[in-house]
């Protein structure tokens, strides 16, 4: 009988005007933003050769060892590909350039030329197809289940049969689920063979589980709001107040309570602001950096004026200035791993707030799936700071005398690369689980509630 | 009779379920939102004046320095100079760009900073959008007025009670009127007061002090938001007079928001990164590195070959740099063109959509829009010429032994500004959105009209 009520509710959605809507919207969105993101990443992933080669020419350039510890080297973020799908953190950027040297943290540095008005308008991602697009279409698939059939009549028809009101509410369910996730579903088939027209686009085997976890994710989150919609339906009589509700329920849930998440939490946990944090670094990099200077200033004249030879010099060199940022990095070290531990703690409250709405919750936890999200930037920083500090050391080993005295030439072909790997799926996966986990829980809810709800309707 | 119908719909709507939900959802959501971006915007103006405090006192200590060659190396080579943006008040109702600009811009002869400041922000803010008024009218109430009206028409013929009005002598046109009137003076009236408390709540914490050209700038903000919801209001009872059942009103007026708010706004800008693609910074900086080691080449083989042939050699090498320095301007001159072409290209577009040109004229007026970011542009480029020629001047009077010992003042130090537009100016930008705007309104209203008149009620 359930198959036989399934098929019911599944013919009734394909026949409805609102499945046509879906069918139209779901894919010209999803393709439209697909191609462009993915044209995005075409572009950005040429950008990223062609600087990982200029970077790599500037620092052959370098013709003393005292520039690779002071100024250093840049390193570039290669690309995701997920980003195509869901663009995640750093608003849709796909690569970044990083400075790293001996003397000061790792420092990415900014771009000052965007589009303005595409800062605007979000980026179109499958994130806001689903989370907002799709979200509002699962609230006008659900809105009349129970109380529209009512209206019409038909539930009472159908209750004089000997159909049980759980087995009813389940069909709903899944012949409504079914039907909605049909035009998604598809949209992201063809937006994975319209991915095959760009070579850049490499998936690799953890992409794939990743794509299929977010996936997973999102059909988890269109059945919650599914499951929401049949329980206000089943609280109200009438359609049109059950769309009034649900419709204020989606705005706060999906419109606004997600984009006050961050800022509430920026204000119960704040952190350090970035020019408190700038300032005080800055301190105490210029202090050091004028003790450096005054004791440097005081040794080397008295010392060329004895001709003391170049190796001595430099010796004395590199031990004042390795002292020096010894000292720098140990002090930034601090202040960073204060702010680092305040920023933590906001954005763990920010998770913790966003569990309360599907909705809020599915932005944050899709983007880990897929690793786009704050897990992966968090990875990158971990991974600059690990590579600082191996970069400081090689610096330090390039330190000769004969190299000041012309005798021998500055050779960084040894250079350690810049070798970034993004999180380990099963590491994600263990992470994310939790906020999987809530996320059924919320469908379960509401399913409860609407069950709670179906067996106590007064279909008169 | 106007006076009637529109005491009807006035009454009909104020005692229903959807306008105690709007009345709420207004305040609760205009409340939260102005709460929630006044306690953020008193968070940056502090950072703002601790900072800028703090790079006064580190312009202080270089002045303090014993010697003057010192000093120089200190302010040009070591420090250079800082210069902190100031968040724009308006930024609390409509916060637009002012998040996107950088909170502070450095400059030095080596190694300009270029801070990322997205390193210190919660990773999760970049995810969502900034809650502000502008925000919520733009997205929110245009649902809502929507919601509001979807069954102005087909509801009560559903209901059956369009039949029994329109048998008495009651011209359809004025019905219209009136449910247009009544309806809208139904949404806007709460929408107006709770807008006003908002205000009422931000002056009263001290975040803003309201200055009259603030006040002009947002009674504009007020007639704009006005313009846009009656503008989606008219478009619901358009669709409403145009469908016979109130579950087929909604559901066009669902998937008309859709494209209208979410889909078109947001495609507008990358569609036209297609049609008009800037060449990318990356590229420009490798075609600009290559113009200048093009040069260098040339001015070696200058030096090797000519040098012997004294000031006429001299003039080669001198027109080989100011050629190098013309492709450079050239090189950047095209790119700012394209870049503003792109822009403009998106602007045009996204103006499709209403929710658009509500965008622009709204983060316009307070200041936060897509002419913040030209301004920033052209006082940062200002602010590292001025540095350029200021380190310049310094370096030549201490090689040519003529620095002298008072040569740093503080107040001679570049400094960075953005200029401000007039409000004037302003008007002159969004009346074209405003325009847009108010024609969209009548050619709705219009749409209603002939369309009602042609109603079949029955």
């Amino acid at each position: 009988m359930l198959l036989h009520l399934i098929r019911k509710e599944l013919l009734d959605h394909l026949l409805s005007l609102r499945f046509t809507m879906a069918c139209i919207i779901c894919p010209v969105v999803v393709l439209s933003s697909v191609f462009v993101l993915t044209r995005d990443y075409r572009d950005a992933s040429l950008d990223f050769r062609t600087n990982r080669m200029m970077h790599a020419d500037q620092l052959e350039a370098v013709r003393f060892p005292h520039l690779l510890t002071s100024e250093g080297l840049l390193v570039d973020k290669p690309l995701n590909p997920m980003k195509v799908f869901f663009s995640g953190v750093d608003e849709g950027r796909h690569t970044a350039t990083v400075r790293i040297s001996a003397v000061a943290a790792p420092e990415v540095q900014a771009s000052f030329e965007k589009n303005p008005v595409g800062l605007l308008f979000p980026v179109m991602d499958l994130t806001f197809v689903a989370g907002i697009i799709m979200s509002l279409m699962a609230i006008a698939f659900s809105y009349d289940a129970f109380s529209g059939e009512k209206d019409l009549g038909t539930l009472k028809v159908v209750l004089s049969y000997s159909v049980p009101r759980d087995m009813l509410l389940l069909s709903k369910w899944i012949g409504g689920c079914l039907a909605l996730s049909a035009p998604f579903l598809l949209s992201v088939v063809l937006a994975l063979l319209l991915t095959l027209l760009f070579p850049e686009i490499d998936l690799r085997g953890a992409d794939w589980m990743s794509l299929g976890l977010a996936v997973a994710g999102t059909l988890a989150y269109l059945s919650t709001i599914y499951a929401l919609g049949l329980f206000v339906s089943a609280r109200t009589l009438m359609p049109s107040t059950s769309i009034t509700v649900l419709l204020l329920v989606w705005v706060v849930m999906v419109l606004v309570y997600p984009n006050l998440t961050p800022r509430v939490a920026g204000l119960i946990a704040p952190t350090p602001s970035m020019q408190s944090v700038e300032v005080e670094k800055s301190r105490l990099r210029d202090e050091e950096q004028g003790n450096f200077t005054r004791e440097w200033s005081a040794y080397i004249g008295p010392a060329q004026q004895a001709g003391t030879p170049m190796d001595q010099l430099l010796a004395k060199y590199q031990e004042l200035e390795s002292g020096m940022s010894e000292r720098v990095t140990k002090g930034r070290n601090k202040i960073e791993a204060d702010f680092q531990r305040a920023m933590d703690e906001q954005v763990l409250l920010t998770r913790m707030l966003a569990k309360v709405s599907p909705a809020a919750l599915f932005t944050v936890a899709v983007c880990d799936f897929a690793g786009t999200g704050v897990q992966e930037k968090a990875n990158f920083h971990e991974q600059l700071q690990r590579y600082a500090a191996t970069w400081t050391a090689y610096a330090y080993s390039k330190f000769d005398a004969a190299i000041y005295e012309g005798s021998k030439e500055l050779d960084t072909q040894d250079y350690p690369r810049f070798d970034y790997t993004a999180l380990p799926f099963a590491e994600r996966l263990g992470d994310t689980s939790v906020d999987m986990l809530v996320l059924l829980l919320w469908n379960a809810v509401f399913l409860l509630l609407a069950w709670v709800s179906v067996t106590r309707y007064d279909v008169t | 009779m106007l006076l009637t119908l529109i005491r009807r719909e006035i009454v009909g709507n104020v005692l229903s379920l959807r306008f105690l939900v709007t009345l709420i959802l207004f305040f609760c959501l205009i409340l939260v939102s102005v709460f929630v971006m006044t306690a953020e915007h008193a968070v940056r103006m502090q950072s703002y004046e601790a900072s800028r405090s703090a790079h006064r006192d580190a312009l202080s200590k270089i002045g303090a320095m014993a010697e003057a060659s010192q000093r120089l190396d200190e302010l040009l080579f070591t420090q250079g100079v800082y210069g902190d943006i100031r968040p724009p008040e308006l930024a609390v109702f409509v916060d637009g760009l002012s998040g996107d600009l950088p909170t502070q811009v450095h400059t030095a002869v080596f190694n300009a900073r270029r801070v990322d400041d997205s390193f210190y922000e919660n990773p999760v803010t970049t995810l969502f959008t900034s809650p502000d008024i502008g925000y919520i009218i733009n997205i929110v109430v245009s649902l809502l007025a929507l919601l509001f009206v979807f069954d102005a028409i087909c509801g009560e013929k559903e209901r059956g009670t369009l039949k029994i009005t329109l048998s008495n002598a009651v011209p359809r046109d004025l019905l219209i009127l009136g449910k247009w009137l009544g309806g809208f003076v139904s949404l806007a009236a709460p929408f107006v007061v709770a807008l006003l408390s908002g205000v009422a709540y931000v002056h009263l914490t001290g975040a803003l002090v309201i200055s009259d050209e603030i006040l002009q700038r947002l009674l504009w903000m007020l007639l704009t938001s006005l313009l846009y919801v009656s503008l989606f209001f008219t478009l619901g009872l358009m669709i409403s007079t145009l469908t016979h059942r109130a579950s087929t009103s909604l559901i066009i007026s669902l998937f008309v928001w859709i494209c209208w708010i979410l889909v078109i706004p947001n495609l507008a800008p990358v569609i036209s990164r297609i049609v008009y693609p800037v060449p990318s910074p990356e590229k420009i900086a490798a075609e600009s590195v290559a113009i200048e080691q093009e040069t260098e080449l040339r001015l070696q083989r200058v030096s090797q070959s000519t040098l012997s042939y004294g000031r006429e050699g001299q003039k080669l090498a001198d027109d080989i740099r100011q050629e190098g320095e013309r492709r450079q301007a050239k090189l950047e001159r095209y790119y700012q063109e394209e870049f503003r072409t792109q822009t403009e290209a998106s602007m045009t577009m996204s103006r499709l959509s209403p929710a658009a040109s509500y965008r622009y004229a709204t983060t316009e007026l307070s200041g936060t829009g897509v002419h913040l970011f030209a301004g920033f542009r052209k006082g940062y480029d200002r602010f590292r010429d001025d540095f350029g020629k200021y380190s310049e001047d310094l370096i030549e009077r201490r090689q040519e032994g003529r620095l002298g010992d008072d040569w740093f003042q503080k107040d001679e130090v570049p400094a960075f500004e953005i200029t401000r537009d007039r409000l004037n100016d302003v008007l002159d930008r969004i009346s074209f959105d405003l325009l847009l705007l108010a024609v969209y309104n009548l050619l709705f209203f219009m749409g209603s009209y002939l369309f009602f008149l042609r109603y079949d009620v029955t």
